[in-house]
């Protein structure tokens, strides 16, 4: 029974999200309700059948919202830092590799560490392979390593994870 | 009081327009296909959320608004998913595994 | 303030066709996906600025070219690579 309640109680979550998004698209047209209660469900549904619980990470919403404004803010300087070099004259780069060793559990907490990375100034999240992450890095002058790092340390505190000892 | 309303949205259209056209112009002039897809990647989805910003007081009513909103999520959403499958794919053209780490 | 809107949609479809000619040039096929890519999003705020000038009907417009900018990325990733090297449900060689 508890089993069930948890089960309903994480389908729960994944539905009401797909539900607001169906009340932003019909401008909450009463008429749309039914549809849009199918459609959610049917949403719902297929999420549950390509990502089970069993194998999704938990995240902490409230410490997740607390990660917003901070990564907004960064991608804002990740453009303004890619537009001066794209108008500067004489398009000042100096890109390089860096093959990094994560911390993270696989799936979903190294997508959105790829994903954060490549909205960040200076480098871009290029798939994996096992345990080590390519990352382009668009200037080699700059400290895109403490970045990195520090990012990977911001979302394992979101979802609760502990990174353990130093890195290697 | 609709005098900065209007000055505000021009400038932040402004803003918008600037980073598509530096997005268009990293798309251009970077060397290399990783280069060119930070350009891509983090230029025009800023550009697309100033001028969703711009837009908003012009909106009609809130699920105008929200559905901008919306769209702009998800475009960045898509976005920063999509560049990462497109440096993947890119990868085996340069032979990155070779080069030595920092 | 339309005017305004409609001006820098101007501006945006000029983009739109400066990133075509790397669609033109290449040289590799990630390069042509990309201009096509900033097509897609410039053409989603193209409709998001000419919306209040016209029906509220092209911001769902938008969506859908949205998604489909999206879906073309995933499916040229899914098909363009012969190893699989860009797709995530397989390991790279």
């Amino acid at each position: 029974m508890g089993v069930n309640l948890r089960g309903t109680m994480f389908a729960l979550r994944r539905f009401v999200p797909f539900a607001i998004f169906w009340i932003i698209l019909t401008s909450n047209d009463p008429g749309a309700w039914l549809p849009g209660l199918i459609a959610a469900g049917a949403a719902t549904a297929l999420s549950l059948h390509l990502l089970p619980a069993s194998r999704a990470t938990h995240v902490n919403f409230r410490s997740l919202a607390s990660l917003a404004p901070g990564f907004l803010w960064r991608s804002v300087l990740g453009g303004i830092d890619v537009a001066w070099r794209a108008f500067h004259p004489r398009t000042p780069l100096r890109p390089t590799w860096i093959r990094y060793q994560v911390r993270l559990p696989a799936g979903g907490p190294r997508v959105s560490l790829g994903s954060e990375l490549s909205l960040m100034p200076g480098t871009l999240g290029a798939g994996e392979d096992g345990d080590v992450m390519y990352i382009h890095c668009l200037d080699s002058n700059q400290p895109v390593l403490e970045a990195i790092v520090s990012e990977e340390e911001r979302i394992a505190r979101a979802i609760g994870f502990d990174l353990g000892g130093a890195r290697d | 009081m609709s005098v900065i309303v209007t000055a505000t949205t021009i400038l932040l259209l402004l803003i918008g327009v600037a980073f598509f056209l530096a997005g268009s112009m990293g798309l251009l002039r970077f060397p290399d296909v990783h280069a060119r897809l930070h350009a891509l990647t983090k230029a025009d989805n800023l550009g697309l959320g100033f001028i969703t910003l711009a837009l908003l007081p012009q909106a009609a009513d809130v699920w105008i608004a929200s559905k901008l909103v919306m769209i702009w999520l998800l475009t960045m959403l898509a976005a920063a998913t999509v560049s990462q499958l497109i440096a993947r794919s890119a990868l085996h053209e340069e032979d990155v595994k070779q080069e030595p780490g920092p | 303030m339309i005017e305004a809107y409609f001006f820098a949609a101007t501006v945006l479809l000029m983009t739109v066709a400066v990133c075509l000619v790397r669609v033109l040039r290449g040289p590799t096929r990630a390069d042509r996906m990309m201009g096509a890519q900033l097509a897609a999003t410039a053409g989603v705020a193209i409709l998001a600025l000419i919306s209040p000038a016209g029906s509220p009907a092209m911001l769902d417009v938008a969506l859908v070219l949205a998604l489909l900018g999206a879906f073309a990325a995933v499916a040229f990733v899914k098909a363009a690579t012969i190893d699989g090297a860009g797709d995530p449900e397989e390991e790279s060689q």
